[in-house]
């Protein structure tokens, strides 16, 4: 092998980008070829445990004196037509003048954000360090959970451009081994282009893709993910997210919070009554509301007709229209909220509380009870923040059929999502279970919240291998 | 298109019995039956839940010698395929009729009560699509929407028969209304009863574990004693103004109009009301379909579909639009219909149970 | 486009559903509140008014709440009136003067004329039953003048003060008659055993005629303290409604109205009557000589005993009132004891009982003589021995009149608190 031809070579295949760095040295007559990345290598690696000892030695240089001479710890003989995608994984590739053998060593280095507390879910009580976009990082705060064998970490790679690392990490003897061979089949049977973001797995892993449902389980923190793998769910690691996904998924999951296991559970019970009221509030509220106002005066107690009718008075568009107004006036600051950077935040809310929404009402461009409905079903939504985009399509969804149709629609309406809900079973789990399949012993931890030595049982809404978590008799299945 | 008709446990098919129990009973029921025979209009309906209980019964036994077989295998093995062809044609007509008829009395209910304004078509549109949904998703995802709304319909109702004791303001007990009257009332007002029919449509189809069929028994068990206890309190409270409330679940709650200043809390007795009317019309609908599948083997689920839909809204619009017509269809001719699962079922279950033994003891 | 259509085939409902709610979606848009459609009517009166073409017509007055444009939230409130020949085609003209539909299920109050109930009562009760959405819990009262008047009373009386004419029957109704008087109520005792069914009536004075004229004297009731005292003490100069009798219907038609007094004996036969004060005169015990003394009663409890004699029911009828001396009139005219331990002396007891009884055997008289069964003993019998009863009244000649039959025995127990 000549090296200088070589490095040509892997050069032209890299396209001669700017950071593709390479070095050739004389070596008691050997001439060694050295390719690697200069964006992805730690310089401080190279030189004093690749370069300086190869600059050093004295004597003949053949490859097994090569391979003594280097000291990073993770050394691997390859194949030539392997050298460019060790290169792109951040590995020196060394070669020697006249041997066919190819040595990479990994010294993968790039800058990357220390675990911080997630803005997405931050506990009162409780660990708050959060995933990074470095799966190797991630697999460590995994790995120093369990310090057991049976922590099983399995790699696939995903996007044929992207070629992007998927973690499946598991324990053994708790998951059921079907459900780990079925991801990692789905996993390997996609053909995409690339993965930027675990995002994009959640749509291709589901069952039915196009449905709004969110089938896949999400989390940011650890905590959350040991959790749910000491469940019996597998968690899949996307290099380049933070965000690291479980499956099977259930909906009852993005109900429980993770500070609901880290306070007393009889809170945690009263909060989560409060999370289902939130939902069936920022549901069907608008809905309701517009169907009592549109179709059904005779219903609404007096007193309230009087302040409606009232306000209602001044304004000039009919009632459905006036709420469609507001609503996207809620979701237009809601958005630039978001957008906005953080100091110029504090304006929106003051233009978007204060003057848009108090001037408006005023002005008698809106009704003061239909902004109420509306702050108050727009607030509700992110109590369960998971869920969020999917409630606000229902929302919206539900408003229409509550206009349209009145309290028989609602209720129809109601009817028809959760038996489509129902009819959604990503990896063999009923989405509604344990509420639907009924499942008495999964109900321990759904609605209710029982003390944590109570919940003997993994949880039977999807498979695993039923064993006992606590020392105690088993409950009853229905 | 193709239904997935997959199994139901016992909890589920407990609930759709429960709701099969309700419906049409608690709303223009009562009333009628009290108009027809006073006090003893309440022996009626606890004679009429006997007979469905004792279907239940019937269905036990069969099920117990043939776990697996289909209601229409067992038929075909015994009556030949024009004995089955034959019979659930019958079928067809009865869900259909019944279809029919709960539909009217709701939506008497609905337009008397909160769609005053609005267009026959719009409760006519709020249900088929959802009833049709719920019907080709198929059973299991039925039983399990049903099982997540249980709990508001156990609630609500209990809610109402709690609300409604305090209603109660007469322990007067008549009892001088002569045997043929109440003879007469019964066969005229037998109309919803007798859906118990559907529960052997679905035979194959519900799978209940050993020790679970205490759970049936009982769900259906409370089923009837809360649509009993609502025509009780009925009577008590309305015992000489019933003519002027039919709705008798309605009707039970509007003491508590003025509850708390929140107004008319008898809304809620509206939406139990609502609910119970889609999941029995889907439940309706599922059979009709299920039905249509053993008379017309070849066709696919659609032509059914179609059918009910069709023959559904054409006799909604053009004949049975208006409370008349409603009374006379209920009164004089679903009676006849009423029959197949009161006299035409027990024959067939009986014959067919008492054949299998018979070979079992050669 | 084909994946639209492979769609629709895979969720053929779903579209279904959404273009029935596109629909009406878009029909929606242009949809005006309800509440705007309609005129939310709190309170009905009928009067009967003069004859036309030989056509008895009638007069509809609706206390209608109309909304007003403004952040305050108030009820304010239009009186609008209309003639028809019968009560529906009055309702629509009403409708027409309006200019919007008549919502009825709001309804709190109905107001009838005296004139109407001695004449019509029939034909407007007959349209409020068929009516679905009138609650039967809604109040009933007549009134001695008109209903238009009563109407405008109340509703400057809500405008000026914040009395509320429903609320105001309510209290009087725990306090002045024995049963509610809604239509419920009404109906049920028209419809039942005795045909028998109570109507308050109230009517608008002003204040300058505040001692009532004919059917009380010197105690004026809850009813009027109650105005009295949120009136802000005579000074105001709105009009006030004051209670001044019932009246009594058999089969629909009036029968005997009774004053206030009149009633207050006929409620200590009735179990419900549970409030009110007694007045005994003249008593002369160890603490007081010729004093006249007003007795609060805190509670009273009936029990009704049923036997027969020779095929005639008896009925025993055991009170006990727990009470408490509330006024005494003395010539020395000062309290000596301590409060707390007051005792009624036995002389005291044996004047209330005496008083008590004379009180319901008055009360009974009046409904004799009426033959109005206002206490329902007739259930009470039935109840008791259906047969023995159904026996004693075939025995009678007119059946109707079984209440001059019966024997009461009372007895009464004083209690004090």
């Amino acid at each position: 092998m000549q090296v200088k031809k070589e490095i040509e070579q892997i050069k032209q295949k890299l396209h001669n980008s700017v950071d593709v760095a390479d070095r050739v040295i004389e070596i008691g007559g050997t001439t060694v070829g050295l390719v690697y990345l200069k964006s992805m290598t730690d310089n401080a690696i190279f030189s004093g445990y690749i370069f300086e000892p190869l600059a050093k030695f004295e004597g003949e240089l053949n490859f097994e004196e090569l391979k003594k001479t280097i000291r990073p710890n993770d050394v691997t003989e390859i194949k030539e037509d392997e050298i460019v995608k060790n290169v792109l994984k951040g590995a020196v590739v060394i070669f020697l003048e006249n041997s066919e053998q190819i040595l990479s060593a990994d010294i993968l280095k790039f800058n990357m954000r220390p675990p911080s507390e997630p803005p997405t879910s931050p506990v009162i009580m409780g660990p708050r360090e959060g995933f990074t976009e470095d799966y190797k990082t991630n697999i460590t705060l995994i790995r120093r959970r369990f310090h057991d064998e049976n922590l099983a970490l399995e790699s696939v790679l995903v996007g044929e451009e992207t070629q992007t690392q998927v973690i499946l990490a598991y324990l053994d003897g708790v998951v059921d081994k079907k459900l780990v061979k079925k991801i990692k089949k789905k996993l390997e049977d996609i053909k995409i282009d690339g993965i930027v973001d675990s995002y994009y797995l959640v749509t291709l892993l589901s069952s039915r893709p196009n449905s709004f449902l969110k089938q896949v389980g999400s989390a940011e923190k650890p905590d959350i993910i040991a959790a749910k793998m000491l469940e019996g769910r597998v968690a899949l690691i996307v290099d380049g997210s933070p965000i690291v996904l479980t499956i099977p998924f259930v909906f009852l999951e993005d109900l429980q919070s993770s500070n609901d296991y880290y306070t007393n559970y009889l809170y945690s019970t009263l909060i989560r009554f409060v999370r289902i009221v939130a939902i069936l509030l920022a549901t069907l509220g608008p809905g309701t509301f517009i169907a009592l106002q549109l179709f059904h005066y005779n219903v609404l107690p007096f007193k309230y007709l009087i302040t409606i009718a009232d306000s209602t008075q001044q304004v000039p568009f009919t009632p459905f229209i006036e709420i469609l107004f507001i609503l996207l006036l809620f979701q237009i600051l809601y958005e630039v909220s978001l957008r906005l950077p953080s100091y110029l935040g504090l304006a929106t809310s003051v233009v978007g509380a204060l003057i848009l929404g108090d001037t408006g009402v005023k002005a008698g461009l809106i009704s003061p009870p239909a902004v109420i409905v509306v702050a108050i079903a727009k607030i509700a939504l992110y109590t369960v923040p998971e869920q969020s985009s999917q409630i606000t399509i229902l929302q919206y969804v539900f408003l229409l059929i509550g206009a349209s149709l009145g309290l028989l629609g609602l209720i129809g309406g109601m009817i028809y999502f959760l038996a489509y809900a129902n009819s959604v079973e990503n990896f063999d789990t009923p989405y509604l279970a344990p509420f639907s399949p009924f499942i008495l012993s999964d109900n321990k931890d759904a609605l209710f919240k029982v003390p944590l030595e109570e919940m003997t049982n993994l949880p039977k809404s999807f498979k695993n291998e039923n064993k006992e978590r606590f020392d105690e008799s088993s409950g009853q299945e229905h | 298109m193709r239904v997935l008709d997959r199994n139901i446990n016992a909890w589920q098919f407990g609930i759709l019995i429960f709701i099969l129990m309700f419906a049409n009973k608690m709303l223009v029921l009562p009333s009628l039956l009290f108009e027809g025979a006073k006090m003893q209009g309440f022996f009626i309906v606890v004679f009429l839940f006997g007979l469905e209980m004792a279907l239940l019964g019937l269905f036990f036994y069969l099920k117990k010698q043939y776990p697996t077989e289909s209601f229409a295998q067992i038929l075909q093995y015994k009556f030949k395929n024009v004995g089955k062809v034959i019979f659930y044609t019958l079928f067809l007509v009865f869900f259909l009729s019944k279809a029919v008829l709960l539909y009217n009395v709701t939506y008497i209910f609905f337009r008397n009560m909160i769609y005053k304004d609005t267009s026959n078509f719009l409760i006519l549109f709020c249900f088929l699509p959802i009833i049709n949904h719920l019907a080709i998703s198929g059973l299991r995802v039925m039983g399990r929407t049903a099982q997540l709304f249980f709990p508001v319909m156990l609630l609500i109702v209990t809610f109402c028969i709690v609300v409604g004791f305090f209603g109660i303001n007469s322990t007067v007990i008549w009892f001088d209304v002569p045997f043929i009257k109440i003879l007469g009332t019964l066969l005229r007002h037998i109309a919803p009863f007798g859906d118990m029919l559907f529960i052997f449509i679905i035979m194959d189809k519900v799978v209940i574990k050993k020790g679970q069929w205490k759970i049936v028994f009982s769900l259906t068990g409370t089923a009837a004693v809360f649509v009993i206890l609502i025509n009780l309190i009925y009577m008590l409270s309305y015992t000489y103004t019933s003519f002027m409330h039919p709705y008798a679940i309605f009707e039970i709650m509007s003491f508590v109009r003025e509850y708390g200043g929140l107004g008319r809390i008898d809304i809620i007795s509206m939406i139990v009301i609502i609910l119970f009317a889609y999941f029995h019309l889907a439940i309706y609908l599922k059979s009709f379909m299920l039905c249509f599948e053993q008379v017309f083997p070849k066709l696919n689920c659609i032509y059914s579909l179609v059918t009910f839909n069709f023959i559904f809204v054409i006799i909604v619009i053009f004949f049975i639009i208006n409370l008349e017509t409603t009374v006379v269809f209920g009164e004089q001719i679903l009676p006849y219909v009423i029959v197949i699962p009161y006299l035409l079922l027990p024959i067939i279950a009986v014959t067919c149970l008492f054949k299998k033994r018979k070979k079992e003891g050669k | 486009m084909k994946y639209f259509f492979t769609q629709l085939y895979k969720t053929p409902m779903f579209f279904v559903f959404v273009l029935m709610v596109a629909f009406y979606g878009f029909h929606a848009l242009g949809r005006t509140a309800e509440i705007n459609q309609y005129a939310v009517v709190t309170a009905v009166g009928i009067d009967m008014a003069e004859e036309e073409e030989g056509e008895q017509l009638y007069e509809v007055t609706l206390l209608t709440f109309i909304p007003v444009a403004q952040q305050s939230f108030t009820e304010s409130y239009k009186v609008f009136n209309a003639k028809g020949r019968s009560v529906s085609e009055a309702m629509d003209l009403a409708s027409l003067n309006i200019g919007r539909e008549i919502g009825l299920s709001h309804i709190k109050i109905i107001v009838l004329s005296k004139e109407l109930i001695e004449n019509g009562l029939h034909k407007f009760l007959d349209y409020l039953s068929r009516n679905v959405q009138v609650a039967s819990s809604t109040k009933v009262v007549a009134t001695d003048s008109t209903a238009k008047d009563f109407l405008t009373t109340a509703q400057n009386l809500d405008n000026e003060s914040s009395i509320k004419v429903s609320e105001h029957i309510m209290y009087n109704s725990e306090y002045i008659y024995s049963t509610e008087s809604s239509l419920e109520t009404f109906f049920k005792g028209t419809f039942g055993p005795t045909k028998v069914g109570l109507m308050a009536c109230l009517s608008p004075k002003s204040p300058d005629e505040q001692t009532m004229p004919t059917a009380a004297s010197d105690s004026q009731g809850a009813g009027e303290e109650k105005s009295g005292s949120s009136g802000g003490s005579g000074t105001s100069t709105q009009d006030m409604i004051t209670q001044c009798h019932v009246y009594v219907f058999k089969e629909g038609e009036l029968v005997v109205t009774l004053g206030e007094r009149e009633m207050k004996k006929v409620n200590f036969v009735c179990g419900d009557y549970t409030d009110g004060s007694i007045q005994v005169k003249n008593i002369s015990d160890k603490h007081f000589t010729n004093a006249n003394v007003t007795f609060e009663i805190f509670g009273k409890s009936m029990k009704y005993n049923v036997s027969y004699q020779n095929g005639i029911p008896v009925i025993n009828i055991d009170t006990s009132l727990t009470l408490r001396m509330s006024e005494v009139e003395d010539e020395t005219g000062m309290v000596k004891e301590n409060v707390e331990l007051f005792v009624i002396s036995p002389e005291a007891t044996k004047a209330i009982e005496r008083k008590v009884k004379q009180s319901m055997a008055e009360g009974i008289n009046t409904m004799r003589e009426n033959q109005v069964d206002i206490a329902d003993f007739y259930t009470l019998l039935y109840n008791n021995n259906k047969q023995a009863f159904k026996n004693f009244l075939d025995s009678l000649e007119d059946p109707e009149d079984y209440l001059n039959r019966i024997v009461f025995k009372i007895g009464v127990r004083i209690l004090a608190k």
